[in-house]
C-alpha cells in the first residue's frame, strides 16, 4: 500500500542521500579490493570520487558521513574491520578528509583560485597514501628500507589522484547537465 | 584547471622529486667499506681512491677504491670470485674472498635496501 496508511515518521531526504552515497561508496572500495595491486598501498581510490562528489555537492559534514561509513561498511563487508587493513584505510581516509576539508576552505575563501575537484582530489591521494605510510612505517614495519618505497608511492598517489579528480569533475560536469540548478565544477 | 589545481599539482610533483632525490639519489651509495681479515677489522672510506694491501690466510690481497666503489683486483685464492664480483659502491654490498679469509661490506649512514618484503 502507499505511505497514506504508514505512519512511521519518514526519513530526512538528506539522511537517505547520505546513506547512497555511503553505500555506493562502499561498494566501489569493496569492488576495488579485488583488483590486484602492484604494491600494498597503492590502488586507484575510486571510492573517493564518491567523497569528492559530496564535499562538492553536499559540503564538508556530509562528505566526513560519507566517508567514515564508507570505511566501516567495507571493512565489515571485506572482513578487515578493526584489523590493520582497516586502521591503515582509517588513517588514510581521515588525514585524506581533513586535507580535503582545509581545501574546500580554500576553495570557498577563494573562490576563483581555489583548488577544484581536480586540485583537491591530487591532495586527498597524497595526504591518503603519506598517512598510511608513516603509520605503516611507525606502527608494522619500522625498516629504514620501507623509504625507498616513498617515490613510488607518493607518484603512484599523484596519478590515481589526478586520475579520480579527472573523471570526478566529468561525473560532476554531467550531474549538473542532468540537474541545471547545480553550480558548474570548474575545468 | 585553476590556480589551486596547478598549485597542489606542483606541491605533490615537488614532494616526489624531494623523496626521489632524498631516498632514491643518494641514499644507495655507501660512504664507508668495512674489511674483515684474519688481523682484524678496518673501515675504509670510499671518498678517496686508494690501493689497498690486507694480509689474509693465504697471502696479501689487493683492494682498490675507485670512484667511490670498492672491489678485489688481486687475490692469491684459486678461483678468483671475489675479483670477478666486481666493484661495489651500494650502502649493504657484500662481498669477500673465502679462501684468504677476508670479507668486505660496504655500509653507509644510512641503512638501506630490503632484507625480506613480505605482504
Amino acid at each position: 500500500m502507499p505511505s497514506t496508511t504508514d505512519h512511521r515518521p519518514a526519513l530526512p531526504q538528506h539522511d537517505i542521500q547520505i546513506a547512497r552515497f555511503a553505500a555506493l561508496a562502499a561498494a566501489i572500495h569493496v569492488l576495488e579490493a579485488g583488483i590486484p595491486s602492484p604494491l600494498p598501498g597503492v590502488k586507484l581510490g575510486l571510492a573517493n570520487i564518491v567523497t569528492l562528489i559530496v564535499l562538492w555537492r553536499h559540503g564538508w559534514r556530509a562528505a566526513v558521513a560519507v566517508t567514515l561509513l564508507r570505511i566501516v561498511l567495507s571493512g565489515i563487508v571485506l572482513g578487515t574491520l578493526f584489523g590493520p587493513t582497516f586502521w591503515l584505510s582509517f588513517a588514510g581516509g581521515c588525514s585524506a578528509l581533513l586535507a580535503l576539508l582545509v581545501g574546500d576552505c580554500w576553495h570557498r575563501i577563494a573562490p576563483r583560485v581555489g583548488p577544484g575537484p581536480l586540485g583537491l582530489s591530487v591532495l586527498a591521494s597524497c595526504t591518503h597514501i603519506q598517512a598510511q605510510f608513516w603509520l605503516a612505517w611507525a606502527w608494522f614495519v619500522p625498516h629504514p628500507g620501507l623509504f625507498a618505497l616513498l617515490p613510488i608511492l607518493q607518484g603512484a598517489a599523484i596519478v590515481t589522484g589526478f586520475a579520480t579528480g579527472v573523471l570526478a569533475t566529468r561525473i560532476l560536469t554531467r550531474m549538473r547537465e542532468l540537474e541545471p540548478a547545480l553550480p558548474l565544477p570548474p575545468q | 584547471m585553476r590556480l589551486g589545481d596547478g598549485l597542489l599539482l606542483a606541491a605533490a610533483l615537488s614532494l616526489e622529486l624531494f623523496f626521489i632525490h632524498r631516498y632514491w639519489a643518494g641514499a644507495t651509495t655507501g660512504d664507508i667499506a668495512v674489511i674483515q681479515s684474519p688481523a682484524g677489522s678496518q673501515e675504509v672510506r670510499l671518498d678517496r681512491d686508494q690501493t689497498l694491501t690486507v694480509m689474509g690466510a693465504l697471502g696479501p690481497s689487493i683492494l682498490e677504491v675507485r670512484d667511490g666503489a670498492i672491489g678485489f683486483v688481486q687475490s692469491p685464492c684459486s678461483r678468483k670470485i671475489c675479483i670477478r664480483s666486481g666493484f661495489h659502491s651500494h650502502a649493504g654490498a657484500t662481498t669477500a674472498c673465502v679462501p684468504n679469509r677476508i670479507s668486505l661490506s660496504v655500509a653507509g649512514m644510512r641503512e638501506d635496501g630490503f632484507d625480506a618484503i613480505h605482504h
